[in-house]
């Protein structure tokens, strides 16, 4: 009897401190995984802007519109769901990306890590991110813009009536003059 | 006691609003030829099917209305005002077939705001949006600057005493030579003139910033068409932030202040009258008013720290607010920075500039800094008054093309105007505060439309109560025709319906 609630002791001392163990090192791994940059969307960054400034930040989003190149660095807009933000980048960078987001393509979606300004001190007080790296997370592509065949149908239809009101307007505006006219 | 309309009256009314959705169709033509160049077939359908459909609409009125009466005041502010709405609805058509619109309303919503040079929008997916579709987006603001009214009366109306009540219809009443026609022509040559320079401009600062030669033009194009009608519309969705340039907005600046100026000025000053900038109660008022309010404005966000240094303090802050008092819109931070990091005493010196706004017959939007100007004048002459003996008479006079005496009317006149506009103000208020906004902001997107400014502070969203929605449009049709043709709409339309007396 006493052998077996030693025993039991035992194990559940153990057991304590395997919890705990696994506690601590869970915990190590947790602060080693927040110690690096979070990712955060641009909403985010708009609501709450001084949380995140001078921080570094990861951010993903579909580069549109062009590359602005200025010297050994370049602008880039990023859009993520909710609004574009303008990314400051070498140009090596740059030029990794292949497809910019247009009313004819769906951009590269990029990674950027980087420093996030609030206020940028060196860009005129734009909120902009600083990059230090720019991954192509997925290579952009051509969006198809089929004719719409029911509109394409319908385009002789309302010209044809177009024409014919013209000519009763034209003639009503005749049978008017010619009216006052004789009057 | 009012006159009850007849169907003649009504038949002219349907003539004129005809033509000028026959003038707003051919503009159709445009966007077309863009869609053929960018080989967007898909949108050269749709706007061939609207023109079809539009031309239909403006042939259909024209040919109902047909009648040989001569337009008298009540015509040309009826046409003035219900020529806008049709308008409205027919040039939504290429917005929704589109398909960056969840509804009808939100198509009209936009094309309202860019007919008034508001520049609030409600489209989707704006980044993606096609050339051509942009194309329309932009021609529509830059029309809407110089007047839908004015673009017919140059083309299409030929009886010139109807036409000057047109004209006035408008919110217009500035006539640079005797001749409407010429007037209207004058306006378009100033406009295509600046048009030219201004493309220039922005497509060689383009090219500098960065952009493709192609896209820097159309860029250069469009941002100009925004920023001379004072319109604030911009083909992505980060507006003027988008360049990341001073460069870029320092030319911007130019052009939306001049486009805040009244024509006649720019007539003037073409005519070798150079003296009338200096010495016009408009541009006084206005320089005054933007200093006073650029100085709230920066000390505003001084106090909060919101930018590191002077350099960007004064490039943000008087970029927003010189966009504000102009009624451009522009804008290079985002809406929800106004809400929160501005504060309070900076949003709220750009609620007084939207509502101030530009100069009378311009592109700009506002109660203009005319009124402001005269009212201040009857304030000066009432406490001189209170100060000089009884028997003392004085005359107080403005420089206005050419001294003026100020008269009783023209301060009934310009307070009157003032009323009305802070009253839609305040009903456009109510109405965000209704659809739980919090009311500064809700005061702030009110100054924006009734002004037609175009700043948001993030109130204006497809996501809105559609409710809000068509108060907004109320008011940016109001306030850009300055009430009369709105007025005489509705009175036309009630005593139209109102049965005989018995």
């Amino acid at each position: 009897m006493n052998n077996s609630n030693a025993a039991r002791r035992c194990a559940s001392r153990a057991l304590l401190w395997a919890v705990l163990a696994f506690g601590i090192l869970a915990a190590a791994g947790a602060e080693e995984v927040g110690a690096g940059p979070g990712r955060v969307g641009a909403k985010a960054l708009i609501a709450d802007p001084r949380s995140y400034d001078g921080r570094e930040i990861l951010f993903e989003g579909e580069a549109i519109g062009d590359p602005m190149r200025r010297g050994d660095h370049g602008w880039v807009n990023v859009l993520d769901a909710d609004a574009a933000l303008g990314v400051y980048a070498p140009l090596s960078d740059l030029d990794a990306m292949g497809v910019f987001g247009s009313s004819r393509a769906k951009g590269d979606l990029v990674l950027v890590r980087g420093i996030f300004h609030r206020a940028c001190p060196d860009h005129g007080g734009d909120m902009d991110i600083h990059a230090t790296s720019v991954t192509v997370v997925q290579q952009g592509h051509a969006t198809p813009h089929p004719v719409d065949t029911l509109k394409l149908v319908l385009v002789p239809f309302s010209m044809t009536l177009a024409a014919g009101l013209y000519v009763v307007w034209r003639r009503r505006e005749a049978a008017n003059r010619k009216g006052s006219w004789l009057s | 006691m009012t006159v009850k309309p007849t169907l003649d009256d009504v038949k002219l009314v349907l003539s004129y609003t005809g033509k000028v959705v026959i003038g707003v169709a051919i503009l159709l033509v445009i966007p077309m030829l863009t869609a053929v160049a960018a080989g967007e077939w898909d949108c050269l359908v749709y706007f061939a099917l609207s023109l079809g459909i539009s031309l239909s609409t403006g042939f259909l009125l024209a040919a109902l209305g047909a009648t040989d009466r001569k337009a008298g005041w009540m015509h040309g502010m009826v046409t003035g005002g219900l020529s806008w709405i049709v308008v409205m609805a027919v040039a939504a058509l290429p917005y929704w077939f589109s398909g960056h619109y969840l509804s009808y309303l939100d198509a009209m919503f936009d094309v309202m705001s860019g007919f008034t040079t508001t520049g609030l929008v409600l489209i989707q997916d704006l980044d993606h949006v096609a050339t051509s579709l942009n194309m329309w987006r932009h021609l529509l603001t830059f029309v809407g600057g110089q007047g839908v009214i004015v673009l017919a009366l140059t083309f299409l109306v030929k009886d010139s005493g109807g036409g000057y009540k047109l004209y006035v219809g408008e919110g217009k009443d500035e006539r640079l030579f005797p001749s409407v026609f010429h007037t209207a022509k004058a306006i378009w040559k100033i406009s295509l003139a600046y048009l030219a320079v201004g493309t220039l401009a922005l497509w060689i600062a383009g090219i500098a910033i960065g952009l493709p030669i192609g896209d820097a033009f159309l860029h250069g194009l469009w941002v100009y068409m925004a920023a001379w009608s004072t319109g604030g519309f911009s083909p992505m969705t980060q507006n003027i932030l988008y360049y990341h340039s001073a460069l870029y907005e320092g030319i911007t600046v130019v052009f939306f202040i001049l486009g805040s100026f009244n024509f006649a000025l720019h007539n003037a000053v073409w005519s070798g009258n150079r003296k009338e900038i200096a010495r016009n109660i408009e541009t006084a008022s206005f320089a005054t008013t933007m200093s006073i309010l650029t100085l709230v404005t920066c000390w505003g966000l001084m106090k909060l720290r919101v930018y590191p240094d002077l350099a960007a303090l004064v490039r943000k802050g008087f970029y927003q607010l010189a966009s504000a008092h102009t009624t451009t819109g522009f804008m290079t931070v985002y809406p929800r920075q106004l809400a929160n990091e501005w504060g309070d005493l900076a949003v709220l010196a750009m609620i007084v500039a939207m509502l101030i706004g530009g100069s009378a017959c311009s592109t700009a939007g506002g109660f203009k800094g005319l009124r402001v100007g005269i009212i201040w004048k009857a304030l000066v002459q009432e406490t001189r008054k209170l100060l000089k003996p009884g028997s003392a008479v004085f005359a107080q006079r403005f420089h206005y093309h050419g001294e003026k005496n100020l008269s009783e009317s023209q301060v009934r006149s310009a307070a009157l105007i003032v009323i009305m506009y802070v009253a839609i103000f305040f009903f456009a208020t109510l109405a965000g505060c209704a659809a739980g906004y919090p009311f500064l902001e809700s005061a702030f997107e009110s100054a924006s439309v009734t002004g037609n400014v175009g700043f948001s502070i993030g109130v204006t969203q497809a996501a809105m109560p559609a409710f809000l929605k068509i108060v907004y449009i109320f008011n940016m049709w109001a306030g850009r025709l300055e009430f009369m043709a709105v007025l005489a709409t509705f009175a036309f339309i009630a005593a139209f319906f109102r049965r005989k007396p018995a």
